[in-house]
C-alpha cells in the first residue's frame, strides 16, 4: 500500500486509509439525513439504528473472520432462522428459557462445525459448502415447524431483543461484546495472526507450522455461534420463531464486511472498518425509511454506496489483491 | 496421495450435491426465494416438488402457488392434500418461492407430466400466460386462484381489492372512534408483486373511506416480520403523532406491533392491523394489544371450493366460472369465532 501511495495523499499529514474513508462516509450519511428530517437526529433514533445494526454486526463479526481466511459463510442467514425457530420450539415445549438460549446457540454453532468439518475434511470449496447448508438448514427451519412460526410461549425471551441496560439496549450491548472478543482474538492472540497469515497464504501457513484444520473450525463454528446470537436476538424482537426470517440476509452481511474493506480473497482487511460498515449499512437503512424513500431506490442507493465506498479506498490507496 | 484426495473429495461433492437434490424434492417447504434451484432444470418436476397421497391414482392435479413461506399458502396447501387424499386423488405442489420463471417451469412439468388438472396462484399473470395456454391446448383444465388468468377455466379466490378495503375500515372506524377522524398511519406494503398492489389500494381507500382525516406517511415494503419491524421503527421515528401501521400482511403486522409495544406506545391510542388472519395474529388479537385487526380469507373454504370445482370439471359436470370467496374482518369483537 505505501509503495503506491499516490501523491495527493502524501500532502495530507495523515494517510487516507479505509478506516477513515469509512468514517466521513457515515459523517455526511449522517449529516445528509440529519439536513433532510428533524426526526433523524435524535436519542431515540440512535438506539433505534444501534438496536437494528445489532443483528447484522453480530453475524458481520463472525463473517469477518471467516472471509479473513479466505473463506465465506453463506448459511448465516438461515442459521439464524433455525435458531431462533429451535429456541422457540424448546420453550414451546416447556423448556427453560435459558435452557432453551443454551440449545439455540448450540444448534448455531453446530451448523457453523459441520460447515468447517465439510470445507477442511471433504474438501469442498466453502462457497459451495455454505450455499449447500444454506439451502439444507433453511429447510431444517421450515420442517421442524411444518412451515409455520412457533409462537405461544412466555415473552421471558423479549428481554434480550427489546430491552435496555442504562438506557442502552441489549441487543446493542450484546454487539459491543462480540465485536470485542473478536478484536481481541484477531489482534491479540496467536490465532488472531494465524487467521491472517491463513487468508495471506495457506501454503506458507501450512509449512509455518500452523493447524489450519483448527483454525478453519474455530473460523466457522464462530460464525455459526454468532448466528445462533443473533437468532436469539431476533427471537427476542419478535417474540416468536421464524422460519423464513431474514431471507436473502447473508448478502448483507458480506456487503457489510467487504464496505468495511474486507477482502473477499482473505488475509486483509480489519475489524473496525467492518464496525464502521455496519454502522453505514445500518444508517442508511433507517435514514431512508425515515425519509420514506421507495424500497426500490433503497436498493439502488444501497448498492451505489457500497461501490463509492470501495471505490474511494482503491483511488487513494491502489490496492493490489 | 494427492490424486486419491481429490478423487473422494469429487465422490462425495457429488453425493453431497444428490442429497441436496432429493433434499428439495422432499422439502418444498423452503420459501428461501434465494434458495439455489437445484433441481428445476431437470426435465420431471422432482427437484422443486412433492407427491402427497396415492402413488397409484388415477387422477393428479399439480398445485402451484406464491411461497410456501407464508403461512397462508401452507395451510391452503395442506387443505387441498387434506381433501384429494379423501378423494384418492395424488396432489403435486409446487413452491416457486415468488419466482415466475420457476412457477413456468413447474407448469410446462405438470403439462409433461400429463397432470389431470392445474391449480395456479399467479406469480405474474402475463407472465404465465403461454405455459397456461401450453396446458389447456393438451386438454388440461387450469383453475386459477386469487389471480384471474384470461386462458383459464375457473377462478378461485378473494378479491384483493376486497380484503385491502376490509382491513382499510376497521381501521379506518378506529380512527375515527379513537382519533376523531383524523391521524397519521404507516403502510407495509409488498409493492414486488402485481396483485399485492391491489391490496394495499384497498387499504388506503377503506381507511380514507371512514376516516377523512387521516393521512398516508409512510410507504414501505417489508417481506417478513423482521424486516416490517425496522421500518415500523422508522414510521414510529418519523412520525411522532403516528396512530397506527397497517400491513399487506399478518407478518408484517405481528413485526410492526413488536416494534410499537418495544417503543413504549399506548395500545389505547395506536393500532395495528394485517390480512391472512394466520394463528399467531389471531392469538395476538385475543390477547388484546397493538395488534387489533386482520381479515380472514379463509384458506380451508378456498381449498373446498378449489376441489370442488376441479371435480366438476373433470366429471363433466356443471360449474361456476368464478367463485368469489367472501374475506372476513377479524377483530376482538369476533374472535371468538377463531
Amino acid at each position: 500500500m505505501s509503495k503506491n501511495t499516490s501523491s495527493l495523499t502524501q500532502k495530507l499529514p495523515f494517510k487516507i486509509n479505509q478506516e477513515i474513508i469509512l468514517l466521513l462516509v457515515l459523517i455526511a450519511l449522517i449529516a445528509f439525513f440529519a439536513l433532510m428530517s428533524d426526526n433523524f437526529l435524535t436519542g431515540s433514533n440512535f438506539i433505534n439504528i444501534i438496536r437494528q445494526a445489532a443483528m447484522l454486526g453480530i453475524i458481520a463479526a463472525g463473517m469477518t473472520m471467516v472471509l479473513l481466511i479466505g473463506g465465506i459463510d453463506l448459511s448465516v442467514a438461515s442459521n439464524v432462522a433455525l435458531t431462533s425457530v429451535i429456541a422457540a420450539l424448546s420453550m414451546a415445549a416447556g423448556i427453560d428459557p435459558i435452557l432453551a438460549v443454551l440449545i439455540g446457540v448450540a444448534v448455531g454453532t453446530t451448523v457453523g462445525m459441520v460447515n468447517g468439518l465439510i470445507v477442511t475434511k471433504i474438501g469442498i470449496p466453502a462457497l459451495i459448502t455454505t450455499l449447500g447448508m444454506m439451502t439444507i438448514v433453511r429447510g431444517a427451519a421450515f420442517v421442524s415447524t411444518d412451515g409455520y412460526p412457533v409462537f405461544d410461549f412466555p415473552d421471558t425471551m423479549r428481554w434480550i431483543g427489546t430491552g435496555h441496560v442504562l438506557q442502552i439496549p441489549v441487543p446493542a450491548i450484546i454487539m459491543a461484546i462480540v465485536f470485542i472478543v473478536v478484536w481481541f482474538i484477531l489482534y491479540r492472540t496467536k490465532l488472531g495472526r494465524h487467521i491472517y497469515a491463513l487468508g495471506g497464504n495457506q501454503e506458507a501457513a501450512h509449512l509455518s507450522g500452523i493447524n489450519i484444520f483448527k483454525v478453519k473450525m474455530f473460523v466457522y463454528m464462530t460464525s455459526g455461534f454468532c448466528s445462533g446470537i443473533a437468532g436469539i436476538i431476533l427471537l427476542g424482537r419478535l417474540n416468536s420463531g421464524q422460519p423464513n426470517a431474514l431471507q436473502a440476509f447473508e448478502l448483507e452481511v458480506v456487503t457489510a464486511v467487504v464496505l468495511g474493506g474486507v477482502s473477499i480473497f482473505g488475509g486483509q482487511g480489519k475489524l473496525l472498518g467492518v464496525f464502521l460498515g455496519v454502522l453505514i449499512l445500518g444508517v442508511l437503512a433507517n435514514g431512508l425509511v425515515i425519509l420514506n424513500v421507495g424500497e426500490f431506490y433503497q436498493m439502488v442507493i444501497t448498492g451505489l454506496v457500497l461501490l463509492i465506498a470501495v471505490g474511494m479506498d482503491r483511488i487513494y490507496n491502489k490496492k493490489k489483491d | 496421495m494427492k490424486r486419491k484426495h481429490s478423487l473422494i473429495s469429487t465422490t462425495v461433492g457429488l453425493l453431497f450435491v444428490a442429497g441436496l437434490t432429493a433434499c428439495g424434492a422432499e422439502q418444498d417447504a423452503g420459501g428461501d426465494p434465494e434458495d439455489v434451484d437445484t433441481g428445476g432444470e431437470t426435465e420431471e418436476a422432482e427437484g422443486e416438488t412433492e407427491e402427497v397421497g396415492d402413488a397409484d391414482a388415477d387422477i393428479r392435479i399439480g398445485m402451484s402457488v406464491l411461497d410456501l413461506g407464508n403461512p397462508f399458502f401452507v395451510s391452503l396447501t395442506e387443505d387441498v392434500e387434506a381433501i384429494a387424499e379423501e378423494d384418492g386423488y395424488e396432489v403435486i405442489i409446487n413452491d416457486p418461492q415468488d419466482d415466475v420463471n420457476q412457477q413456468i417451469d413447474a407448469i410446462q412439468n405438470f403439462v409433461s407430466q400429463g397432470v389431470d388438472a392445474i391449480i395456479v396462484t399467479a406469480t405474474d399473470q402475463n407472465a404465465i400466460d403461454d405455459a397456461v395456454t401450453e396446458a389447456t391446448e393438451a386438454d388440461i383444465p387450469v383453475i386459477a386462484h386469487t389471480t384471474m388468468l384470461e386462458n383459464a377455466d375457473a377462478w378461485v379466490g378473494a378479491d384483493e381489492y376486497d380484503m385491502g378495503t376490509a382491513l382499510g375500515e376497521q381501521a379506518g372506524d378506529w380512527i375515527n372512534e379513537v382519533h376523531d377522524g383524523a391521524g397519521e398511519v404507516g403502510i407495509i406494503n409488498f409493492d414486488q408483486i402485481e396483485q399485492v398492489i391491489d391490496r394495499k389500494e384497498g387499504i388506503i381507500d377503506g381507511i380514507k373511506e371512514q376516516a377523512d382525516g387521516a393521512e398516508v406517511v409512510g410507504d414501505q415494503q417489508a417481506g417478513d416480520p423482521n424486516a416490517a419491524y425496522e421500518v415500523s421503527e422508522g414510521f414510529i421515528q418519523a412520525n411522532p403523532d403516528l396512530v397506527g401501521i397497517f400491513s399487506f400482511n399478518d407478518a408484517g403486522a405481528l413485526g410492526a406491533a413488536n416494534a410499537a409495544e418495544a417503543a413504549g406506545l399506548d395500545d389505547e391510542e395506536f393500532a395495528v392491523g394485517g390480512i391472512d388472519a394466520v394463528p399467531e395474529a389471531i392469538e395476538a388479537i385475543r390477547d388484546g394489544g397493538h395488534l387489533k385487526f386482520t381479515v380472514d380469507q379463509q384458506p380451508d373454504l378456498t381449498a373446498e371450493t378449489l376441489m370442488d370445482v376441479t371435480n366438476a370439471i373433470l366429471n363433466d359436470e356443471d360449474y361456476e366460472e368464478e367463485n368469489e370467496i367472501e374475506v372476513q374482518p377479524v377483530s376482538e369483537d369476533n374472535i371468538d369465532d377463531f
